[in-house]
């Protein structure tokens, strides 16, 4: 036993040698992407990961329904037309499982397959590039799948009409406010002039970020990507645009009566200027932390006094995102509790926010927050599935992406002050919209 | 590198005992107790956390007399109302300063318990979720708001056209048993209906020693594994030897219409039996 014990000391020294001589065991990981440099697009990553089975290849263009000129929902339109186009020919074998989808900022179109069918999976997904040979009638007939589309996810769908009356008032006259599915009025009348012409616009190779995700490596890619026989068009990475957004400050309260909404709700939108941010992506690790305490129960935020010390509110919901280097968007929602209005519950929510801001994060609360983000970024066993995740969350939100790495340095040298002094502009007048939704009486 | 790997493996092995179990791969062992569980080691860099599954049987869903909410409130219930010693809000801000999580997800056949915490705080959370286990709080203000919420989230489900054709489905494939109401729970008054005596029932019969499928895997090894499922589970009652009845569905082929005269849309819906997920055929819905 004496000798056991003695093995096994040994063992710990000798291992704690070791890891002095190494990096911390998730900082000592080199980053899981790659950037290759490959002229034709306007980015390739890679990321390789030999023990996946499967290999998913996304093609992005940082282009959106916010830059949609025609009718609102005309780029989702597009995105249907484009993928339907890539994959008329019989030829597509399609045993893996590919799809597309358009958000505010950008449109999207991936493939996953296997390493062998890994170059046939690109030249396919590079036929979204391609003008529409579809037959008008069949393009027309689109038009009706997505307004079914419509009736299945929006039409019954009361946070689906609230959501976008707030986002048109939120964000008067700028792009931010449109709705990249459409109303049926619009999606009825989408031209396929219009889509043609908005494809071509939108939908160029120096506009396209690649992101190769499994067991292939640089050298594989390499070969793939030359095979591909493209033009080289030295693209420049040009600076991120956000969209602009309105400056002049708002402060509205409405009663609103929703068809198919089940419970009474009440939702808190406000846009407020931030400190500049150079780097959203980065300032947005420490919003995270700040709102993580803010839906916390721990002393200082929201839960306490709205959910656990009284019943107030039975459950509800808190985000904030950098929509660009200077503005954050809050959002809050809250169903009441039984017997509670509307107007206690928003009464509630002003007294706990106004309270939280004017006391700041406690020094104990903030040290709590910060462990657990921390533990979260170490407890991450796949690092290649989360940095595609992350990279492509980055590269649809016009984002930088941050490696795990960086995450996790800007989470543990975050101070008190730092999110502090976040924490005292949600106070500064901005665009604030109260909504108080109830349902319909029909 | 690889002589670091493997030294960092053996002192691993040489502080939690893994001579016996390889990395990743399951066996089929028993703890000190008796529960017979499946374990997969992990002993890898970087992995330090611990889940374990159980599976309590249950019956309530297939009997004519039960109230078929209740195991859906009384789930919630016990999650949510804390301890005798710790509140409610103590008890979720606990386990997030442990990176730690449980759940309990109850279906027709089976009331599914997972439990998901780092090494470092294995005694501490499995202490909390014996008791929570052993003797759930069932607070009426607590009961009362998961009752809200359930019933609003069914009126949400139902507010929606498509919804209500899983409805008929269920009629057709099942026919007219008490596990419909159960898997529908489309009437409101049953979830009013629920009381802290059903809860009590229901917690009693369901969350025994007997008959469970119990798993267990992570940074953890298999000595360990067995006396934390002890710990876990040696409070509760013996309980019987229950089985639950696997409901037998017809995909027989057949047209059914569901007539909602307010409903704006059409809902088209075509159904068919997947092959079992046991035949290993999971990867066929992708």
């Amino acid at each position: 036993m004496k000798k056991i014990i003695v093995f096994s000391v040994g063992l710990i020294i000798s291992g704690s040698l070791v890891f002095l001589t190494m990096h911390d065991p998730v900082l000592d990981m080199p980053d899981p992407v790659v950037r290759i440099n490959f002229p034709s697009f306007k980015a390739v990553y890679l990321i390789p990961n030999r023990t996946s089975d499967r290999v998913d290849t996304h093609l992005i263009f940082q282009n959106g329904e916010a830059d949609n000129p025609y009718n609102e929902g005309l780029m989702h339109y597009v995105e249907h037309l484009t993928w339907l186009n890539a994959t008329q020919d019989s030829d597509f074998d399609d045993l893996g499982h590919s799809n597309a989808f358009t958000t505010l900022l950008s449109v999207a179109y991936f493939v996953t397959g296997t390493k062998d069918s890994f170059q046939s999976d690109l030249n396919q997904l590079l036929k979204v590039l391609e003008l529409f040979s579809l037959n008008q009638q069949f393009m027309e007939e689109e038009r009706k799948i997505i307004l079914r589309e419509y009736d299945y996810s929006a039409r019954e769908n009361p946070h689906f009409s609230m959501d976008a009356s707030l986002d048109k008032l939120l964000f008067q006259g700028s792009v931010r406010g449109r709705s990249i599915l459409g109303a049926p009025r619009d999606i009825e009348e989408f031209s396929i002039q219009d889509a043609k012409a908005l494809h071509s616009a939108t939908h160029r190779l120096q506009d396209a970020v690649l992101v190769i995700y499994g067991p292939i490596n640089k050298t594989r890619s390499d070969a793939a990507l030359a095979d591909l026989s493209l033009p080289a068009f030295s693209a420049k990475s040009q600076d991120i645009e956000f969209p602009s957004l309105p400056k002049d400050v708002i402060n509205t309260e409405q009663d609103v009566s929703i068809d198919h909404l089940v419970s009474p709700r009440i939702i808190f939108r406000k846009l407020v200027s931030a400190p500049f941010c150079p780097e959203p992506s980065i300032c947005q690790i420490k919003l995270d932390l700040l709102i993580s305490f803010l839906d916390s129960g721990l002393p200082g935020g929201l839960a306490g006094p709205l959910r656990f010390d009284s019943f107030t509110a039975r459950n509800f919901s808190l985000h904030a995102n950098y929509l660009d280097r200077t503005t954050i968007d809050i959002q809050f929602s809250a169903e009441p509790d039984t017997g509670i209005s509307l107007l206690s519950l928003q009464q509630a929510f002003d007294s706990a926010w106004r309270h939280a801001i004017e006391q700041g994060i406690p020094e104990d609360s903030f040290q709590r927050i910060k462990s657990r983000y921390i533990a979260g970024v170490d407890g991450i066993i796949d690092p290649h599935t989360y940095a595609r995740e992350k990279l492509i969350q980055a590269l649809i939100e016009r984002q930088t992406y941050i490696p795990l790495e960086i995450e996790r340095l800007i989470a543990s040298e975050t101070t008190l002050k730092d999110i502090n002094s976040v924490l005292k502009h949600f106070d500064q007048p901005g665009r604030q919209i109260i909504l108080r939704a109830t349902p319909s009486k029909e | 590198m690889r002589f670091f790997n493997c030294l960092i493996f053996i002192i691993t092995c040489a502080l939690i005992g893994c001579k016996n179990e390889e990395n990743r791969v399951v066996i089929n062992t028993t703890s000190p107790d008796g529960h017979a569980f499946s374990f997969m080691p992990i002993y890898e860099k970087g992995v330090t956390d611990i889940t374990i599954y159980i599976a309590w049987p249950t019956d309530w869903a297939y009997r004519e007399t039960t109230n078929k909410a209740v195991p859906f409130i009384g789930a919630q219930a016990i999650l949510s109302g804390g301890t005798a010693d710790i509140t409610p809000m103590e008890l979720m801000e606990s386990f997030n300063d442990k990176n730690s999580s449980g759940s309990l997800m109850p279906t027709a056949d089976y009331v599914f318990g997972q439990l998901s915490f780092p090494k470092e705080y294995r005694e501490e959370v499995i202490q909390t979720a014996s008791e929570m286990l052993h003797t759930p709080i069932f607070e009426e203000k607590w009961i009362g708001r998961i009752k809200q919420q359930i019933t609003d989230n069914m009126a949400r489900t139902y507010a929606q056209t498509p919804n209500l054709l899983w409805r008929v489905v269920r009629q057709a494939t099942l026919g007219d048993v008490p596990v419909n109401d159960y898997l529908n729970l489309a009437d409101p008054s049953e979830i009013s209906a629920v009381d802290v005596s059903m809860l009590r029932r229901w917690h009693k019969e369901t969350f025994t020693q007997s008959n469970l499928k119990i798993s267990v895997t992570g940074a953890i090894s298999r000595e360990d594994a067995g006396r934390s499922i002890d710990q876990l589970l040696r409070n509760l009652p013996k309980g019987e030897q229950m089985q639950s009845p696997a409901a037998k569905a017809d995909f027989s082929p057949r047209k059914l219409y569901l007539h909602v005269p307010e409903a704006e849309k059409t809902t088209l819906a075509l159904i068919g039996a997947l092959p079992p997920t046991s035949d290993g055929k999971d990867a066929q819905d992708f």
